[in-house]
């Protein structure tokens, strides 16, 4: 296999807050080849957020990060912040959830724009200029070179969100980490995003955040399926839709309107709630919602294990598939 | 923006005479009279003086007669100082209270302002807590106790500095406006602690790591903007304490200013020189807020399009 563009190895992150310690990331491992799209899946408070976060180094004062996270073969953790710096927003982007809080509302659309090809290309203004309204037309943001000098508040969530996809491509990255792209947007808005987010990522890895299986089935070639912060399954998504392995991926494929079971049955949701953080259960962190969970399942934690080539998942039951 | 400066200066108007009516009535309610003396003048000089300043006419009259002249931009004569009108006073003290009113309001911005930004940067460090609770020192101890203090310390003791009076030296101004100063810088200083911590951890700030700037570019681009704008919506209220801390410190050093002029004005019921000051302050506070708010929408894209969108809608 050739050399990954990213690589996490046994990534842990928790949080010190006055009450307790939080873990989100309980060791992830992860290998993401140059060009590939990979999605990650999962519910609110997974971690699939600070997935992201711990990735480009964007964590706050109180977060304790161990393991490595290389990127083309510099472990970011423990470069230094030039060449952190470096790499952000040049070799890897990132698109955030809420485009409206995630861009500055008091700075104009082009200041923004321009400000990243100013600092890692050094262009000038007027290169930086032409680049950004090129890119605001690539990702078909009407009237372009007139947005450049709105500011934020000036444009729709899906304008708002277009200009944070061109930001993110402005330094061709190798590698785009998108985090819920189209999760603040109508739903009308999100198909076209979604579209355009393909297209970018031709030509580049791509990371893509979502709690919807099928909209990263859509895009993505790999997905990775995350609950209380570990992995439980990785497959392609063909492994994922036909031949789903744990009992929490089978939950969400249930879990969707209008795609399993007979009509006018009422919805199948996964009983339970995911764990709180700080009470992450000894052994499988599933097992209390898990209908076929037995006793091994609430002592031992499963590790995650391949059961056919590219398809691996962390369960104890017997792989009767 | 000019459509709106016009139309918050005419809402000042009601504000202006609100004060206005207030302050006369407030300032003649008060027990004695500016003619009252320890050994009572003759009751035919009384009743002309009284005559001649229409104090013998109903308090109505004299409150229409006050206002009458107001409009014409007319303070009237001083009681006590007679030979001087209230505008000549106020003229003569002014240029002392802009002095040391405006040097206070600088070094309570500039420092405050490099305070804070040092404090939120070390947050939560020793550097942190101790600039913190020197300014919450500023804060608690009132300038009526802090001026004396430091004449104490740096005149009367170090002898370094003089204890009171005014001239063109440094050496004057230095105590005066420290002790002025003070709890603004204080205040400052904790206004923008907060402020630049909140915005520190806003998203958008993240979005401007992300994109790999470093921390100057962030600091000095992305956040410094939204972490001035309470503390210039702080520079209203802080004009208005800096004006009546100035009573204060003027009275305790010494210094020939409008504050003075006040403090002197109320203990002789000069009423028309206390009612000057009170006007004039009331203006030039109204007219600083003013600004204040100009400059915050200037700082805010939001506000100013908001202003334009109404603007537009009141021209169509």
């Amino acid at each position: 296999m050739s050399r990954s563009l990213l690589w996490l190895d046994n990534l842990r992150l928790s949080f010190c807050t006055s009450e307790a310690q939080i873990e989100a990331l309980r060791g992830i491992n992860l290998s993401l080849g140059a060009g590939e799209r990979l999605g990650i899946v999962g519910e609110s408070g997974s971690g699939k957020s600070q997935l992201c976060f711990a990735t480009l180094g964007l964590l706050p004062d109180n977060a304790q990060v161990s393991g490595r996270v290389c990127f083309d073969g510099i472990d970011l953790l423990t470069a230094d912040a030039q060449t952190v710096q470096r790499l952000r927003g040049n070799q890897l982007a990132m698109i955030f959830q809420d485009p409206m809080s995630a861009l500055n509302p008091y700075l104009t659309v082009g200041r923004q724009l321009t400000e990243v090809l100013r600092w890692h290309e050094r262009l000038s203004r007027r290169a930086a200029q032409a680049r950004a309204v090129d890119l605001l037309e690539r990702v078909r943001l009407p009237e372009a070179s007139i947005r450049m000098r709105a500011y934020p508040h000036e444009l729709s969530g899906g304008m708002r969100q277009r200009v944070m996809i061109a930001m993110a491509l402005l330094c061709e990255p190798r590698l785009l980490i998108a985090d819920e792209p189209t999760t603040a947007l109508d739903v009308t808005v999100q198909t076209d995003i979604m579209a355009l987010l393909q297209t970018a990522s031709e030509r580049r890895a791509l990371m893509l955040i979502s709690h919807d299986l099928h909209l990263a089935a859509g895009v993505c070639q790999r997905i990775v399926v995350m609950y209380a912060g570990l992995f439980v399954e990785i497959g392609s998504v063909e492994d994922l839709f036909t031949r789903p392995a744990h009992p929490y991926t089978r939950g969400l494929l249930r879990a969707v309107p209008g795609h399993q079971g007979p009509a006018r049955e009422p919805l199948y949701s996964i009983p339970g709630q995911p764990p709180q953080p700080d009470q992450i259960p000894q052994g499988c962190a599933f097992a209390p919602r898990c209908e076929q969970a037995f006793s091994r399942c609430h002592h031992e934690l499963p590790p995650l294990h391949e059961i056919r080539a590219g398809h691996w998942r962390a369960c104890h039951l017997d792989a009767a598939l | 923006m000019l459509h709106f400066a016009l139309r918050r200066l005419f809402s000042a108007v009601p504000t202006l005479f609100l004060i206005v009516t207030l302050a006369f009535f407030l300032v003649r309610w008060a027990p004695g009279g500016p003619f009252d003396r320890e050994r009572p003048i003759p009751p035919e000089i009384a009743a002309n003086l009284n005559a001649s300043f229409h104090l013998d006419e109903p308090l109505w009259r004299q409150y229409l007669h006050y206002l009458a002249n107001l409009l014409h931009g007319d303070f009237g004569p001083s009681f006590k100082y007679q030979d001087y009108s209230v505008t000549e006073l106020i003229w003569q003290g002014f240029p002392v209270s802009l002095q040391l009113g405006a040097s206070a309001m600088l070094i309570a911005v500039l420092l405050g302002l490099a305070m804070g930004v040092f404090a939120a940067l070390r947050r939560n460090h020793w550097m942190d807590y101790f600039v913190m609770s020197t300014a919450m020192l500023g804060i608690v101890i009132p300038n009526f106790v802090m001026a004396p203090v430091l004449g104490l310390i740096f005149g009367v003791y170090l002898h370094w500095l003089p204890v009171g009076g005014w001239g063109d030296e440094l050496r004057y101004r230095i105590l005066p406006v420290i002790a002025l100063s003070l709890p603004q810088v204080a205040y400052i200083a904790r206004l923008t602690r907060a402020s630049l911590i909140e915005v520190l951890h806003s998203a958008y700030i993240r979005t401007a790591r992300a994109k790999g700037l470093p921390l100057r570019k962030i600091l000095l681009q992305h956040a410094a903007r939204p972490t001035l704008l309470p503390v210039i919506s702080y520079l209203g209220p802080a004009t208005a304490a800096i004006v009546t801390g100035s009573v204060v410190i003027e009275q305790i050093f010494g210094i020939p200013g409008i504050g003075r002029y006040f403090v002197q004005g109320a203990l002789n019921r000069d009423y028309t020189l206390v009612m000057g000051v009170v006007v004039f302050y009331a203006v030039l506070i109204i007219l600083l807020n003013l600004l204040v708010d100009l400059l915050y929408a200037w700082l805010d894209p939001r506000i100013r399009h908001a202003q334009r969108d109404a603007a537009l809608t009141h021209v169509l």
